[in-house]
C-alpha cells in the first residue's frame, strides 16, 4: 500500500501515514476553512489500509492549531481507528503539546474521554 | 439613531489597537489576516501561552466572519463583510469581531452564547465533549463547538451587542477577553 504524503501550507498539516511501519503522522495547524476536503483523502486512505493492517498501528498528532471545522474531522479520523482497534489490531495516540499549552493537552484529554483509544500524552519543552 | 458602521469602527479602535481589519472576508482574505496577526504576536513577543490563545481565539472569531457574516453593501457592491480588531492594553487582552445577522439568526445565537455563559469549567467541558461527540454539523457550522472553545480557552464570559441596521439585518459584535 503506498504510503500517503501531503505537504503542509499555512492552514493545513503535514500528512505521512505509512503502512509498512504503521505510522500515521499529522503535524502543523489544520485550519482550512473547508476541512471536510482537506480529510477526505486522509479518510480515504484510512478505509484501504483498516482492510490491510499487518501490524500496530502509532498515530503521531503533532498539532499545533486546530479549529472547529477540523475537529470533527479529527474524531472520525480517530473513530476510524477504533474500528481498527476493535478488529483486534492495537492501535496507541501520542498526543503531542508544547510546554504550557494546556489548550492543547486538553484537546487530547477531550478526543481521549470520547474514543476508546489509548492516549499517551507527550509534553514537548522548548528546544 | 441610525447605525453608522465607519463610527463603530472609529470608537472601537484606539491607539492600544494592534491589528484591525474591516472589509469583505473570503478565504484568501481570512489567510492574510491570520498571518498579519501572527506577525504582530510575534514581533511583540507574547508568552506561549497567551499567543496559543490569541491565536486559537482569532482563528474562530475570523473563519466565524468568513461562514456566517451576512452581506453588506459597501461601495455600491454587497458584499460578505467582517470586522476584527485586536486591542492589548493595561486591562488585557480583547478581541472583538462584528458582522451583519439576519434578525431571525440573532436570538437564536445569542441565546446559545447566553446559556453556554452560565456554565461552569466542569460543564463547558461536559458540554464540549458531547457536541463534538454526539452533534452532526456542517462545514459551515460548528454546532457551538466555536462559541464553548472560546468560552473555555479565554476563561471568560463571551460578550455580544447588536444594534440594528436598515433594513432586516443587525449588527453584531462578539468581544472575547483573555
Amino acid at each position: 500500500m503506498d504510503t500517503l504524503i501531503i505537504g503542509s501550507s499555512s492552514k493545513t498539516p503535514k500528512v505521512v501515514f505509512d503502512a509498512d511501519k504503521g505510522e500515521l503522522l499529522l503535524e502543523g495547524r489544520s485550519i482550512p476553512e473547508n476541512s471536510i476536503d482537506f480529510y477526505v483523502p486522509l479518510m480515504e486512505w484510512l478505509e484501504v489500509y483498516s482492510q490491510e493492517v499487518k501490524t500496530e498501528t502509532v498515530v503521531q498528532m503533532k498539532l499545533e492549531y486546530f479549529n472547529t471545522s477540523s475537529s470533527k474531522c479529527i474524531l472520525d479520523f480517530f473513530r476510524k481507528l477504533e474500528i481498527i482497534s476493535k478488529r483486534g489490531h492495537k492501535v496507541t495516540v501520542n498526543w503531542y503539546f508544547e510546554e504550557d499549552d494546556e489548550d492543547m493537552m486538553e484537546a487530547g484529554e477531550d478526543y481521549d474521554a470520547i474514543v476508546g483509544l489509548p492516549f499517551m500524552m507527550v509534553e514537548q519543552k522548548e528546544a | 439613531m441610525n447605525f453608522n458602521l465607519n463610527q463603530w469602527f472609529a470608537e472601537n479602535v484606539s491607539e492600544d489597537t494592534l491589528f484591525y481589519y474591516k472589509g469583505s472576508v473570503g478565504s484568501k482574505r481570512v489567510t492574510d489576516i491570520l498571518e498579519k496577526i501572527e506577525a504582530i504576536i510575534d514581533e511583540k513577543d507574547f508568552p506561549l501561552k497567551e499567543r496559543k490563545k490569541i491565536v486559537n481565539i482569532l482563528i474562530e472569531l475570523v473563519q466565524n466572519l468568513y461562514h456566517h457574516g451576512e452581506k453588506f453593501e459597501i461601495d455600491n457592491e454587497f458584499k460578505s463583510y467582517g470586522s476584527i480588531i485586536f486591542t492589548k492594553d493595561s486591562e488585557g487582552i480583547k478581541m472583538l469581531s462584528a458582522n451583519f445577522i439576519k434578525v431571525e439568526k440573532l436570538k437564536v445565537f445569542t441565546d446559545y452564547i447566553d446559556h453556554t455563559n452560565s456554565l461552569g469549567p466542569d460543564e463547558l467541558k461536559s458540554l464540549y465533549r458531547k457536541v463534538l461527540a454526539n452533534r452532526h454539523f456542517s462545514e459551515k457550522g460548528g454546532g457551538g463547538l466555536g462559541i464553548i472553545n472560546m468560552i473555555r480557552k479565554s476563561g471568560n464570559k463571551l460578550k455580544y451587542c447588536s444594534q440594528r441596521t436598515e433594513g432586516e439585518n443587525f449588527f453584531l459584535v462578539l468581544s472575547v477577553k483573555i
